[in-house]
């Protein structure tokens, strides 16, 4: 195989998985390892990837919105699993924020059905119904515009309200996550809410699935950084985990 | 039979009746009609009953609260009706808040049905989920916290976001009205929001089943005024549409329409 064929097939191996590592390069493509580095490296210097230690990670790849209806069915295990990860770090009494998003109303469901008494606040008409269930749970709803795509309200109404309270956790779960670009999501609407979520908290946790990693969507939320706790799912590998913990972001992934 | 034992009659007839002519009274408690009249003077002056031409009407009655589910099951058929009316009265086009309650429901369903543009605010999560699904509906709710027993969202929360809006219509459903107290309701929780919908509309309109009428609540929302619109069933009885028009307040009913239904919008 050519040198050329071979980057073009790295490259192709990253678009469905967010990491690889050296040594399954070299068993596949029967080289060197000295042979893939250099790949590797040269790839780099053309930003298609970046290199981390026994191998590279997928560099911001933006993927297309799916729409609310299309979210539901995709990937619900590992959002139950990491919505169980989640709920370890809230206790009875607490007051917290929740985003709107497929994967919280998972956190919201078990929030209902684990939890006596906590402070909810959310802009997300599907977790108030959920926890409207539970008599003992105080539900704020932070109204506005309703967006009916989303399934939430939005506008400067829900921002309004969001910035008169302030909570000890927020839970949010942006689009897309990653080392160079951050967290990302699609709609301005929304990225303005889930930075006015992470501004009233004390704590701030994301929620993102695996196959959320290393990828972007168009509008940034913001940067990564010691202050964000990420949730994920068994299903991160552990190069990106070690990726993740050299650059300081606190992961916790859940076990399998 | 002694006078006190024939007002006691009459009192108890009106309750069950809630009014009644005074020549039936003088039938039954086989009596002339000037001994019924001199009766119902006497009532009248104890403020137990009001009287009409040609009877009475039961005198304001302080009501007592039920919750949600007990209300969506007491006159549904009046509620059902008087919204269809109400709902005529909406147009294309149209920014305007809802209440929350039973009444309210059934406005929401008869209003999807009408398939207009709207824009529509309301406090009530019941009244939202029915028009989250209607496409044409720009829908708003104030949020703030939930009352989970009234379905709905209340508080100082709610009422900063419902001071920032303004509607050409507001829908209100109170749960008594009487010449006497006005309009009037008894959940202090949120009666502070019903004030703020409507301060926020320019045209208000009450939507008052026939079994509210003459009775009052705790808790006072305003007097009647002329300007107001108030809409009913056709179960509501002519004398107190007689009675009401004395006070020149008129009330929409299917068999009674708006005298200025053809008017535009927001002119009053």
């Amino acid at each position: 195989m050519f040198a050329d064929e071979r980057k073009n097939k790295i490259i192709a191996m990253l678009e469905n998985r967010s990491s690889i590592t050296t040594s399954e390069l070299t068993e596949l493509f029967q080289v060197s390892l000295e042979t893939i580095r250099r790949d590797l490296e040269y790839l780099e210097g053309q930003g298609a990837l970046k290199r981390v230690h026994g191998g590279a990670i997928a560099v911001g790849q933006i993927k297309n919105y799916t729409t609310y209806q299309g979210r539901t069915g995709e990937h619900q295990p590992e959002k139950k699993h990491l919505a169980l990860a989640a709920c370890a770090y809230i206790q009875e009494g607490d007051v917290i924020a929740l985003d709107a998003g497929t994967t919280t109303i998972e956190l919201a469901a078990l929030i209902r059905d684990r939890f006596q008494g906590l402070t909810v606040l959310t802009h997300s008409l599907e977790v108030v119904k959920l926890l409207s269930q539970k008599e003992s749970i105080r539900t704020i709803l932070a109204g506005g515009i309703y967006m009916p795509q989303e399934n939430c309200f939005g506008g400067h109404l829900t921002l309004d309200m969001i910035r008169q309270l302030h909570v000890s956790k927020c839970f949010i779960a942006p689009a897309a996550v990653s080392l160079d670009f951050g967290l990302s999501d699609y709609m301005p609407d929304l990225i303005m809410i889930q930075r006015a979520l992470l501004a009233i908290a004390d704590h701030a946790y994301v929620l993102a699935d695996s196959s959320k990693f290393e990828s972007c969507a168009p509008m940034k939320v913001c940067d990564l950084g010691p202050q964000l706790s990420l949730i994920t799912d068994a299903g991160l590998s552990d190069q990106l985990l070690e990726a993740y913990q050299s650059a300081s972001i606190p992961v916790i992934r859940s076990p399998r | 039979m002694l006078a006190k034992e024939r007002h006691n009659r009459i009192y108890n007839i009106l309750k069950t009746k809630r009014s009644v002519s005074t020549l039936e009274l003088a039938t039954l408690l086989a009596v002339s009609t000037e001994t019924i009249r001199r009766d119902l003077l006497d009532l009248e002056s104890k403020g137990l009953l009001q009287r009409v031409y040609g009877g009475a009407v039961l005198a304001g009655e302080v009501i007592s609260y039920h919750d949600l589910p007990h209300r969506m099951e007491i006159s549904k058929e009046a509620k059902a009706e008087l919204s269809e009316t109400a709902a005529m009265l909406v147009n294309d086009g149209d920014i305007i808040a809802i209440d929350a309650g039973s009444t309210a429901v059934h406005f929401a369903e008869a209003l999807k049905k009408r398939d207009l543009m709207l824009t529509v605010a309301t406090y009530s999560l019941t009244v939202a989920n029915i028009l989250s699904s209607s496409e044409k509906i720009n829908l708003m709710i104030c949020g703030g916290l939930l009352s989970k027993r009234e379905n709905n969202f209340y508080g100082q929360l709610a009422i900063d976001t419902l001071q920032k809006l303004h509607v050409q219509k507001s829908f209100l459903c109170p749960s008594a009205i009487s010449l006497q107290n006005g309009i009037s309701d008894f959940e202090h929780e949120f009666y502070p929001i019903q004030k703020q919908l409507m301060a926020c509309g320019d045209n208000i309109y009450f939507l008052l089943s026939s079994d509210k009428f003459e009775r009052h609540g705790l808790l006072k929302l305003c007097d009647l005024e002329p300007g107001y619109h108030y809409i009913s069933d056709s179960g509501l009885d002519e004398a107190y549409i007689k009675l009401y028009r004395e006070k020149n307040i008129h009330i929409i009913t299917k068999n009674h329409p708006d005298p200025v239904q053809n008017a535009e919008p927001g002119n009053r």
